[in-house]
């Protein structure tokens, strides 16, 4: 099976249009590490556009959460038929993790449509902070295999 | 021999956690395969550690032990240089592994930003 990480390309972009960013049997690095800190009352963090994942040709995907430190705030996993919303949640967490979450648009399981992307709800009177990486595949987990770099 | 390259094995990071968790291991497509290289310069730029240790560590074939290049404990007031080469008589610790990453191991609620380079030749 061949892997296909599709990102949504700007959002002013025609209809659908997508970019293919990785082809093969590895692993897309959805978010490097992030620490993020607000006081509170800040507007929620949403990734950019262009970093979310457009899922048209998957039908399903398999997500590492390493988060090391939370403190008043969410991270959301959130999903969309186009980029204009409306945005379903997909999995919240509120707690130090490191675990796999698995998304599907068929079968059963915690379902996504098309568009995916994060979401940081900071708490709205004080101040928040987090610390995460997300890393994503799509299809099976066996078909991954990793190397190192080569320069 | 491949020709002279600097890579970044680590772009700037800020990470933070809390006790109960142990740390962080660079993911296994971020290390570096420096097969084709005889010799590197390590440089840390290190701003902040606190309750943890920083490795720079290597092994010549994945699914080996580890030898450890360099460690850190605390930030750096200016960057810092590590010599590795693979010929002798270099000892274990300055000889450059054909695989490199890094590591961060806490004690306790722990935050460290930290940028690694290495030039290779």
């Amino acid at each position: 099976m061949s892997l296909v990480y599709r990102i949504a390309t700007d959002a002013r972009a025609e209809a659908g249009a997508s970019e293919v960013i990785a082809e093969g049997g590895g692993r897309y690095r959805f978010q490097p590490w992030l620490t993020l800190a607000a006081p509170g009352g800040t507007d929620d963090i949403i990734q950019p556009c262009r970093h979310w994942l457009d899922g048209i040709d998957e039908s399903s995907y398999h997500f590492k959460v390493d988060m090391t430190y939370v403190t008043n705030a969410t991270l959301v996993l959130e999903s969309a038929p186009s980029r204009e919303g409306p945005w379903a949640q997909c999995q919240a967490l509120a707690a130090v993790t490191s675990t796999m979450i698995a998304l599907s648009s068929e079968g059963g399981g915690t379902k996504f449509s098309r568009f995916i992307r994060w979401r940081v709800d900071g708490d709205a009177v004080s101040a928040w902070e987090i610390c995460f990486q997300l890393l994503v595949t799509s299809g099976a987990l066996g078909d991954v295999t990793l190397s190192p770099r080569k320069v | 021999m491949a020709t002279g390259v600097t890579v970044e094995l680590q772009p700037w990071i800020t990470l933070k956690g809390t006790s109960g968790t142990a740390g962080v291991i660079q993911e296994l497509d971020e290390w570096i395969d420096t097969s084709a290289h005889k010799s590197g310069v390590l440089q840390a730029e290190i701003l902040k550690i606190a309750n943890g240790t920083l490795y720079v560590e290597g092994c010549d074939v994945q699914g080996g032990s580890f030898t450890t290049h360099a460690s850190y404990t605390t930030g750096l007031s200016a960057a810092t240089l590590v010599y590795l080469n693979k010929n002798i008589p270099y000892g274990a610790a300055e000889r450059l592994s054909n695989l490199i990453r890094w590591k961060f191991i806490s004690s306790g609620n722990w935050d460290a930003s930290f940028r690694l380079t290495l030039v290779l030749k």
